[in-house]
């Protein structure tokens, strides 16, 4: 099989594969709050509802097409998420899209920044620890991590705010922009803003990614083609530098692209301790008011955006480890 | 002055279940252009004798007694000197074939590396001379070995490549690791004739448990328990083997029938006396006394009272 050929065909599998899962969780994300027990419309109006008299209620049902048939429904729900378009949201009076597309916006702007100085921290310092294994350096890099690891991050953040922002006060309490300022000052505005956020998410992200590549290095230092390395009379910076690390690349790239989506739901709670308007406030307030055209918008939205780092992850894995890459090539799936 | 000298080399792995010695007491000489197999069963120390010459061990071998390289002892070298001699003057090739090459880079870089390395050659003119080496060990496209990854090649082909690296700085001594394990019989044949071919301007110690290999060299020396039992010119060993246990290796060879050695070999030879002892049909009282290795004639010599 030609390679072009091999290449578009595992990529055919590959875009099958992730249609499928789509397709899977829309219906969950369809099905759940329909086999919820309870009314939906007695949900949405709350304790209101035992005041609205029956009729009402059915011509509520009627607004949002609940009255008719269940596949009926699906499909006008299908088609919807097709278009991307999920109704409007029930408190905001606003189209779900128009609302999802401004607060995802800031969501990225916490993550993105995070992400990358996450990562890399995680990458120096894995590698640092990786090489000195056992070293004090390592025991103390290692120690912070598993204890960041494992420290939920809205009491860690809470803690932040409490030293950094309310007793010193070197950084605002929350909020994305004091609202004043306009052009540069604006976004120097908005980097003093995240600049605690985007730190906690950082330290988060370097944590689990630390351990990551140091405990690859660790593995990767007992192969047998490290030996021979050795044997080759080469460096141990050459060894470490070209014949570790660009083995620890593969799974560092990958994890950095599937973690997209965890940093996703690491960001809604560090965006609701700061109080800013991104995709978790959003998901937060939702759920609070029971919007659920805005809670299925935003569900589909993670999703499609967690299928698309891992097919990402997935795309960079076959460019950096060759083995991969070739079963890409002749379109065998793994 | 010898190429390499091998004074009274032991091995001991600190282990959690204690000190596990793994050769003891080994002489050797090698002189320039110089072959000698080492010849022995799976945990004889074979390999760590290999690794050992290079100072290749892990810092949980304590390494006693001396490796004298070109009147340099290696034990004494420091690490930039040591780094030197490995793969310069010293060169192995490793056992496992497919698991000796880096699995995310390029075999001709891999290549070039040691080259460039050792300071035999560098850019261009190191690719060239790695090209031209993937040519000598056969293989009739080398520029696409150069660009290939190691999991698209078989063994034999690792093999090959293998020999063509460690043999692309024109060492003076080659120390090969079980060259022909895992091959059938026509690559064990071809990988042979190429590495006889390769190795013609160095010396070589070819570690093996495959006689039949061990045969291209001069001199062969039989280890048994951590211990040379038997060396000599390769003719007389082999066909005038003076110890029971080289006896017992030849006959358990395919064509002479695979008699198999009795008993079991007890890796871990707490008690004193000859270590072979307990399988050697030959047994008398004065086993229970160490053996030295003595000349029994001129260049053969063999650890047995009763040879």
């Amino acid at each position: 099989m030609s390679l072009a050929k091999g290449r578009a065909r595992f990529f055919a599998g590959k875009a099958l594969r992730y249609g499928i899962t789509l397709v899977i969780i829309l219906s969950i994300n369809f099905a759940i709050p329909r086999a919820m027990p309870g009314d939906p419309m007695i949900n949405l109006l709350g304790e209101d509802a035992v005041r609205v008299d029956r009729q009402m209620l059915d011509e509520l049902r009627a607004q949002y097409g609940l009255d008719r048939p269940i596949q009926d429904q699906y499909i006008e729900y299908m088609l919807g998420a097709g278009r991307l378009d999920f109704g409007y949201s029930i408190h905001k009076n606003l189209k779900v899209t128009e609302l999802i597309y401004d607060r995802f916006f800031w969501t990225l702007v916490l993550i993105f920044p995070s992400i990358a100085i996450g990562g890399l921290l995680a990458l120096v310092l894995g590698a640092i620890a990786g090489f000195r294994q056992g070293s004090k350096v390592d025991r103390l890099l290692t120690g912070v991590s598993i204890f960041m690891y494992s420290c939920p991050s809205f009491l860690f953040a809470m803690v932040i705010v409490t030293i950094f922002s309310f007793h010193l006060g070197w950084f605002p309490l929350g909020n994305i922009s004091s609202g004043r300022t306009q052009g540069f000052a604006y976004l120097l505005d908005i980097g003093y803003h995240l600049f605690l956020p985007v730190a906690i998410l950082s330290a988060f992200e370097a944590a689990y990614i630390f351990l990551i590549v140091r405990n690859s290095i660790t593995q990767i230092m007992g192969e047998y083609f490290i030996f021979v390395a050795k044997a080759k009379g080469l460096s141990a910076r050459v060894i470490e530098l070209r014949h570790v690390m660009r083995n620890v690349l593969p799974q560092f790239i990958s994890i950095m692209a599937l973690n997209f989506g965890f940093m996703v739901s690491g960001a809604l709670i560090i965006e609701i301790v700061f109080s800013l308007n991104g995709m978790g406030t959003l998901i937060y307030d939702s759920v609070m008011s029971r919007d659920y055209p805005v809670l299925q918008g935003a569900f589909v939205f993670l999703t499609i955006f967690v299928l698309a780092a891992n097919f990402l992850a997935d795309v960079l894995y076959g460019i950096t480890d060759p083995r991969i890459g070739d079963s890409m090539n002749t379109g065998k799936m793994i | 002055m010898s190429l390499l000298k091998v004074r009274d080399l032991s091995v001991t792995f600190d282990t959690l279940q204690g000190p596990f010695k793994a050769i003891e007491g080994i002489d050797l000489d090698m002189e320039e252009l110089d072959t000698l197999a080492i010849v022995g069963e799976s945990g004889c120390g074979k390999s760590v004798l290999g690794h050992a010459t290079m100072r290749l061990l892990d810092d949980i071998a304590v390494v006693r007694g001396s490796v004298i390289y070109r009147g340099r002892e290696v034990y004494a070298m420091s690490q930039k000197e040591l780094l030197e001699m490995r793969g310069k003057a010293i060169s192995l090739v490793p056992q496992s074939p497919s698991a000796s090459f880096n699995p995310v880079i390029r075999i001709g870089k891999q290549i070039t590396e040691l080259i460039e390395k050792a300071g035999v050659a560098h850019g261009r003119e190191a690719e060239e001379r790695a090209l031209s080496y993937l040519d000598y060990v056969g293989f009739s496209d080398p520029h696409a070995i150069f660009d290939s990854y190691p999991h698209r090649m078989s063994g034999g082909m690792c093999e090959r490549a293998l020999i063509a690296m460690s043999t692309s700085t024109e060492p003076d001594l080659i120390i090969a690791d079980e060259p022909t394990k895992g091959l059938d019989a026509l690559s064990r044949k071809n990988i042979l004739d190429m590495l006889q071919r390769m190795t013609a301007g160095s010396s070589l110690i070819m570690i093996t448990h495959d006689l039949k290999a061990a045969a291209m060299c001069k001199r062969v020396a039989v280890m048994y328990s951590g211990e040379i039992v038997e060396i000599g010119p390769t003719r007389v060993v082999l066909e005038h083997p003076a110890h029971q246990y080289t006896r017992g290796l030849i006959d358990a060879q395919p064509s002479k029938g695979m008699k198999p050695i009795p008993g079991r070999h007890n890796i871990s030879h707490k008690s004193e006396g000859c270590r072979f002892r307990n399988r050697c049909e030959l047994v008398q009282s004065e086993c229970v006394r160490h053996p030295l290795l003595r000349e029994i004639e001129e260049g053969h010599m063999v650890r047995c009272h009763y040879a």
